[in-house]
């Protein structure tokens, strides 16, 4: 029965998969924000100091993105052709994963499907930018550690790092990983292999931009922090922000039930280590296994606690590592179910699929071809001369891409009064909605993780 | 109930992790303000005054600018000190904004200048350039579309032929004396105009 199952669910996985691939390959692959336009410049030339790209210099990113620039050159947006491929991966990773740990391909094919309900994957593979690629390797560092292939876990940790250093809470958990399922005497070799390829990896990394910038990389990375934490990185030590912000947007993207379920179903994680510190010492070597559903959870768990200290609340793909790991949490825990309540696991099987799946579908705008900013651009091209446009958003990729129009950084508050002077051909986009001014269109999102654009006429 | 010895070292292993991360973004909260230059925040005060016609602040902003026009004056001979003055006492909004205008181009050129005179060392040359770039920015929509378009290249130009400094001379690609100077000529040819007042 189980193993039937499991062959219709693979089936169901695979071709939705193929589905996936073809919907998100039919968009177009450009540039949709100012950092992901950073990426672009860094294949070209890369200083951190000229914001090619910006600090902390994402090394391993830029170099996958060359890599694809040389195999490709045709290609507009090598960094997105690198985000989109990493995203394929995801949802093959985590079938792997968590096949090898429940050894049940309902659950892993349950686990990769829930992965690609997930309307913030659209987002991720077209956005230009390394939370996808990290993601990957993320995931294959715990496919790594799970084999007990230490120097791998580190090279994959080190990569990670490399790619987006932000994700650095994530390898916390990996520190306790030896200490739980090695013995003890092999604890120190464990440690000292993981630890030597990720310093290899940071080394090189580090000795890469030191070429291209030198010392001044120090002084940049401290001017940005400082910039990150108490100008523009809306975290909760800048003025407006706070956590209640993160929980209004996943809310909103969510629903309170979702997250609910989110958030219980990675603290039950934890319930993993009681349960194995529960065994008896010759049921503890097969009971392993379980403490990961223990240490997944605990990573997740982690890294909600960095974001919503640290993480910008109006970038929602900060939140895909979480939402990640409870898609291979969740599936492990009704894998659990499966063996003790069969009918009660499938039918929440069933209803967790369809509950994301229609959250999902219900954020994604099948419309627009390409994403709020491009449309922004392709409107105000298609207009006749004499267009001054003020933003506040993607202020570098407008400039970019409408040289025949005059671009104002909405930043500095000269740029309304300047604006405000040519009142009657001048357009203001935005991010948010604005009062007091008149509506001329709008710029839908395709998926969760996008914003939509708003273009007003410019008032006195 | 009781937590075994391994159970109760992951979980002080846990803490202490959590724990480790958090100083590291409590340090970063101390530093001071990101990189702020007097000129933009005064010439932004200043151009919302004017919009409010409230010249007393004009005067006031310009004062706080003194030492901007001062270092001007006496390090590369262009006073713009005394037509701002005469601006402002005759409440001619469009020449104070022209003459703060000239302020930022001629910190253009101090900084290309400077890193013209410092292109031996990479971290001066690139910020002093980098930073030109935020004053060009300012003044990018008072140019026309060719301008605009000049002053892009040029710029991207003097950035590329700073070079990079490389560790122990692997990957150095020393610095470009012609192509910067090359490239300076053309963005302070397509800046000009902002130049006259």
């Amino acid at each position: 029965m189980l193993e039937r199952l499991g062959r219709t669910m693979s089936i169901q996985f695979i071709l939705l998969y193929v589905v996936w691939v073809m919907w998100l390959f039919a968009y177009p692959f450009q540039l949709n924000s100012d950092d992901a336009l950073n990426f672009h410049r860094a294949i070209e030339r890369f200083s951190v100091l000229e914001f090619r790209p910006h600090f902390p210099g994402y090394p391993t990113f830029v170099g996958a993105s060359w890599l694809a620039s040389i195999l490709n050159p045709e290609v507009a947006a090598a960094n997105v052709v690198v985000s989109f491929v990493s995203v394929m991966l995801i949802p093959i990773l985590v079938f792997v994963i968590v096949k090898q740990l429940s050894r049940s391909i309902f659950s892993a094919a349950l686990a990769g499907m829930l992965v690609m309900t997930q309307s913030l994957m659209g987002a991720l593979a077209l956005n230009g930018l390394s939370d996808s690629l990290a993601l990957v390797c993320l995931l294959f560092a715990l496919l790594m550690v799970l084999g007990k292939r230490y120097i791998l876990t580190g090279v994959w940790i080190g990569l990670m790092l490399s790619t987006r250093p932000s994700y650095f809470p994530l390898v916390l958990v990996f520190l306790m990983v030896p200490m739980i399922t090695e013995a003890k005497g092999l604890r120190v070799s464990a440690y000292l292999k993981a630890g030597i390829s990720v310093a290899l990896i940071g080394a090189l990394s580090l000795l890469f931009i030191w070429v291209k910038d030198g010392a001044a990389y120090i002084e940049e990375g401290i001017r940005f922090t400082t910039g990150h934490f108490t100008i523009w990185g809306n975290t909760v030590s800048t003025q407006d922000a706070s956590v209640i912000q993160w929980i209004d947007v996943l809310v909103s993207e969510y629903t309170a039930m979702s997250l609910i379920l989110i958030l219980c179903s990675l603290l039950y994680g934890l319930s993993s280590f009681y349960r194995f510190s529960g065994m008896n010492t010759s049921d503890k070597l097969d009971g392993r296994d379980q403490c990961w559903q223990g240490i997944i959870a605990s990573i997740g768990l982690v890294y909600l606690v960095w974001m919503l200290l640290a993480q910008n609340p109006e970038n929602l793909r900060h939140w895909a590592p979480v939402v990640l790991l409870f898609c291979i949490v969740l599936s492990l825990q009704l894998n659990e179910l499966l063996d003790t309540k069969r009918n009660t696991a499938l039918v929440a099987s069933v209803f967790v699929l369809c509950g994301f799946a229609i959250i999902g579908w219900q954020s994604i705008n099948l419309r627009p071809d390409v994403a709020p900013v491009q449309q922004a651009i392709r409107w105000i091209n298609n207009q006749s001369n004499n267009k001054f446009i003020g933003s506040n958003y993607c202020v570098n990729l407008l400039k970019d891409r409408l040289t025949d129009s005059v671009v104002f950084d909405m930043y500095y508050p000269s740029s309304a009064i300047a604006l405000n002077k040519k009142s009657d051909r001048a357009w203001r986009l935005s991010n948010t909605e604005l009062k007091n001014n008149e509506l001329i269109t709008q710029f839908p999102a395709r998926f969760s993780g996008e914003r939509r654009l708003y273009l007003y006429k410019m008032s006195q | 109930m009781m937590f075994t010895d391994g159970c109760k070292k992951i979980l002080f292993s846990f803490v202490l992790f959590v724990a480790m991360s958090l100083p590291s973004v409590s340090f970063a909260y101390s530093y001071a303000a990101a990189g702020k230059e007097p000129l933009i925040d005064g010439r932004e005060v200043i151009l919302q005054a004017l919009q409010a016609n409230d010249y007393s602040a004009v005067e006031t902003a310009v004062l706080g600018l003194k030492e901007e026009f001062d270092y001007l004056l006496s390090d590369h001979n262009v006073d713009l000190l005394t037509p701002i003055n005469a601006a402002i006492e005759n409440e001619d909004g469009v020449k104070i904004e022209a003459v703060i205008d000239h302020a930022v181009v001629e910190e253009i050129v101090r900084r290309l200048e400077g890193a013209q005179n410092n292109l031996e060392d990479y971290q001066v040359a690139k910020v002093l350039v980098v930073k030109s770039k935020l004053f060009l920015d300012l003044i990018l929509p008072k140019l026309t579309g060719a301008q605009r378009e000049q002053a892009n290249l040029a710029i991207q130009g003097v950035l590329e032929s700073i070079g990079n400094p490389g560790v122990f001379g692997v990957g150095q690609a020393p610095a470009n004396q012609e192509q910067f100077k090359t490239e300076q000529a053309k963005l302070l040819s397509a800046i000009q105009g902002v130049r006259q007042h």
